[in-house]
Order: structure tokens, then sequence, then C-alpha cells
């Protein structure tokens, strides 16, 4: 009796070890055999790329490889729409040395959506990718700090071809590095369309997440509750390929998995990244050297 | 998944009957119950595979026909997680090479995930093998065992999808190749 009672009382003692605003994936969302999902009466399309990047500590170096990367997706592509970048790619996600200031270095200002991205200055990442858009006429997602007065927030930035910020998601969901980054969570609310992000690209319904933000309750019963047929993810995440993606399931939804890949520090990426479909069928992917993964979006 | 908790009744009634000097044995799995509670991340992600990755309430009815041979069914019903609730069943034998304590067992195990916010089901049915250890001690008995799944077949509620099928040895094989799951049942014979 008394073994059963320490048992009862340990049990009680894990229960409320958790919180309730994490999802904890299991090895069930990313078991089974992969299914077909047959996407051929869908009624539309959205061609994208999802990239696998190696980042540099230097800010100039990513923004070069960024505009190498962008032009041979389009050179190989032309009918691309949309091209997705990971988790604050203008850098390292995680600078041991000094963290927080390394974050602020890289951070900018972004304009809210739908003002236009300035032209000026010329050495701006915003400004520089935004030209990319332009020039290419394609649709780029990216992570980057943004400087909000004396807050920085973990930013994912949409921009139209037309030069405008269509969107724009702050990370809700933390891990201890972010925190450590000095980053701002944004606060969770439904009316708040920067940490709510549902965005359309062509008739397609897209919800942006960033890393950590998949395993947020509030925020994946939103999306699911406003529905989506896309999750555009950009993560900063070490953890090697699946067989199953787990966040597709999650929404029934295609995912891009934006992600980065190398030595940073003392992380080793392993360089996952892929396109999933709403069965969480990975449709093109796995781990790798820096590269894009392309796809066509089908939605019914 | 009705159909299939059906199946394994009907097939577990057939095997028992007949037999009225075998031994009935009822058990549940403790490890099982705290696991669809809120719990420490770590915890939640690492004791389903000491938990033979059953959820929540469980129970395990086991028939022993004679000293080499048994038949198991167990069910299983739980949330994984604030979003999936899972069902699974499993049936299979058990045979005693040496008439007591260790045995080797061939199951197969049907599970639903469900996604309560799409409200898709994912299917799944798996055949595994087992090695075990069992002590009786009175009418108490505590078994121990082994488990690796080898094979999978799994279907969706969800439109436009076809069944997959295919090997599995583990679930994330990137992260680990082979990764067999361990049970503890407690329980009591009649």
């Amino acid at each position: 009796m008394k073994r059963i009672l320490v048992f009862l009382l340990f049990s009680l003692l894990l229960v409320s070890c958790g919180s309730k605003d994490t999802i904890i994936q299991s090895l069930y969302d990313i078991s089974g055999a992969p299914l077909v999902y047959d996407d051929s009466g869908a009624t539309k399309t959205l061609h994208v790329a999802s990239l696998c990047m190696r980042c540099s500590k230097v800010k100039a170096d990513n923004l070069t490889n960024m505009e190498t990367m962008i032009d041979l997706i389009v050179a190989d592509h032309p009918e691309i729409d949309l091209i997705v970048f990971g988790e604050t790619i203008l850098g390292w996600y995680y600078d041991p040395v000094d963290p927080q200031g390394y974050q602020s270095g890289l951070a900018e200002q972004i304009p809210d959506p739908p003002d236009t991205v300035p032209v000026a200055p010329a050495d701006s990442a915003l400004v520089r990718i935004a030209t990319k858009a332009v020039d290419r006429g394609v649709h780029i997602v990216f992570g980057m700090g943004e400087l909000v007065g004396e807050q920085l927030y973990n930013t994912q930035v949409l921009l139209a071809p037309d030069r405008t910020v269509q969107a724009k998601h702050r990370k809700i969901h933390f891990v201890d590095t972010d925190e450590a980054g000095g980053f701002t969570p944004a606060v969770r609310s439904a009316a708040d369309p920067l940490s709510l992000t549902i965005t359309d690209i062509n008739g397609i319904r897209a919800a942006m997440l960033i890393c950590a933000d998949v395993s947020d309750c509030w925020l994946a019963t939103q999306i699911n509750e406003q529905g989506a047929d896309l999750i555009i993810h950009s993560l900063a995440s070490f953890e090697p390929a699946f067989t199953i993606d787990a966040v597709s399931r999650q929404f029934n939804a295609w995912e891009i998995f934006a992600n980065r890949c190398g030595q940073e520090a003392d992380t080793d990426y392993a360089g996952n990244c892929y396109i999933a479909d709403p069965a969480g069928t990975i449709r093109v992917g796995g781990e790798g050297d820096q590269r894009y993964e392309y796809a066509v979006v089908r939605v019914h | 998944m009705k159909r299939a908790v059906i199946t394994v009744i009907v097939l577990f009634t057939l095997a028992v009957a007949g037999y009225p000097d075998a031994t009935l044995r009822v058990g549940t799995n403790p490890l099982a119950y705290p696991l669809s509670f809120q719990l420490a991340d770590n915890l939640q992600r690492y004791v389903p595979i000491a938990a033979g990755l059953e959820y929540g309430f469980n129970v395990s009815v086991g028939y022993q026909r004679n000293p080499r041979l048994a038949w198991e069914a167990r069910l299983a019903l739980g949330s994984v997680h604030q979003l999936a609730f899972l069902s699974q069943i499993h049936g299979g034998l058990c045979w005693f090479p040496f008439d007591r304590n260790v045995y080797g067992g061939m199951f197969c195990k049907v599970w639903d995930f469900y996604n309560k916010q799409t409200q898709v089901h994912f299917f799944n049915a798996a055949p595994y093998l087992s090695a075990g250890y069992r002590i009786d001690v009175g009418r108490f008995y505590i078994d121990t065992r082994l488990n690796q799944t080898f094979a999978i077949l799994s279907w969706s509620s969800l439109e436009h999808t076809r069944p997959g099928i295919g090997w599995f040895l583990s679930p994330w094989p990137g992260f680990i190749p082979i990764l067999p799951t361990f049970t503890c049942t407690v329980g009591w014979s009649f």
C-alpha cells in the first residue's frame, strides 16, 4: 500500500511539472508509413522553394549568399512563386560569446504590413532582399531580428514582388536561446496579425510559424480554427530528418520547412529541410548541406 | 477502430473457449497512466518508450491456455498531447519455451492517432515481436517485455489519401535506427 501511495504522489508531481501551453510532440506524431496524397484535382497551385542555408557569422556574407540562392532558384525554376529561408538567417542563430549584442547587431526595423520597403539604405537586408523580390517577381520569406524601439523581436517577414511587406510574424513560443539572444516574445492575440499571421498567396491561405511556435497550443488552435492550406515554417533546428512530418499532420496543411546547416559554435545543424503535403508525407527534402528543395503546392 | 476491437474480442473468445482449467490474467501498465497528463517536457518525450508507447487508461487480458502458450489482448486509450487522442489495441500470443517465466511473443497492434482539432484519423497496423519475463507471486504477477515493431500499414480519414506500407523499425530512424520499447504490466491471475 505504501508503494502505491508513493507512486501516486510521484505521478502527481509529474503532472504538475508541465506547461499546458506547450505541445510536446510524441513518437506517434512521426510514426507511420508515408501515405499517398492525391493532389491531381487541385484548383490552386504555388511553386515553392525551401532553403537550407549555411550561415556565416557575418551579415553581409549571408545577404550575398541569399541573393545568390534566389538567383539560382529563379534560373532553375522561372515559375517560382515563393522562396522561404530559415529563422534569423542573417547570421548565426546563437552566438555564445555575446548572444544579445550579436543579435542586436544583425537586427533592423521592419515596416508594418502593407507598407512598402524603402530603397535605402543600400546595405539594409530588408532593402536588398525586397529589391530581389521585385527584380525576380517572387515572394520571399526570411527570418531576422526586428528592432522596435528598445525591443528586439524574432521575426519572419514576407516580402511581395511589389516591394511591400505583405506580412510579418513575431515569434511567440521561446526556447532558452531566444531569451539569451535578448528577444522579446510577441503577445498572444488573435486580433494581432503579428502574432497570429495568416496571409493569402495566389489564393492559398498561408500561416506563418517560427520554429518552436509549432509547440504553442494557443497558436496551433487558432490556426486550426481559422484554417490554413500552407504552413510557412522558418527554423533553426539541428534535429535529424523525419520519416513523417508531424507539423503537416498537426494542421493537415502543406508545410515548407526551411532551415540551416553546418557548424555554428558548439551546434551542428544537420540541414533538415523539406516540403511536406497535408498527409504528412515528405515530398522532397531531408538532411544535407546548403541547397534548396522545390515542390509545387497543390490545394483542392 | 471499432471493427478492430470487435475482431480481437471475437478471436480472443474463440481462443479461450473449451479450456476450463486454463488461467485468465488481467493487468495494466502503470507507467502509461501519467502520460496522458501534462508532464515535464523531457518526461513527456522519453517515458513513453518505457511505457510501451501506451498512453492513459489501459487494460491487458491474457489467457494461459497451457504452460507453454498464452493469448493476450491489450487496450489503451489516452491523450498523446493537447491536440491528439490515441486509441490502440494489441492482440497476439506468447510462447513459453521452458514452461515458465521467459517467453517470446508475436503481436499485432492497431492504433488510431486522432487529431482532435482537424478531426482527422491516422490509422496504423503494425506487427511486432516481444521478448519477456513474467514473475508470479501467488495470484499477483509482474510481466516485463521488450517489443520491436518491424513493419507498418497506414491509412487515414483525410480526403485524397491512399494507404501506405513499409518496414518500420523506428518512428525516427534519423535519430535512432532501431527503437524497441519496454512494457511493464502488473495484474492478477484467476
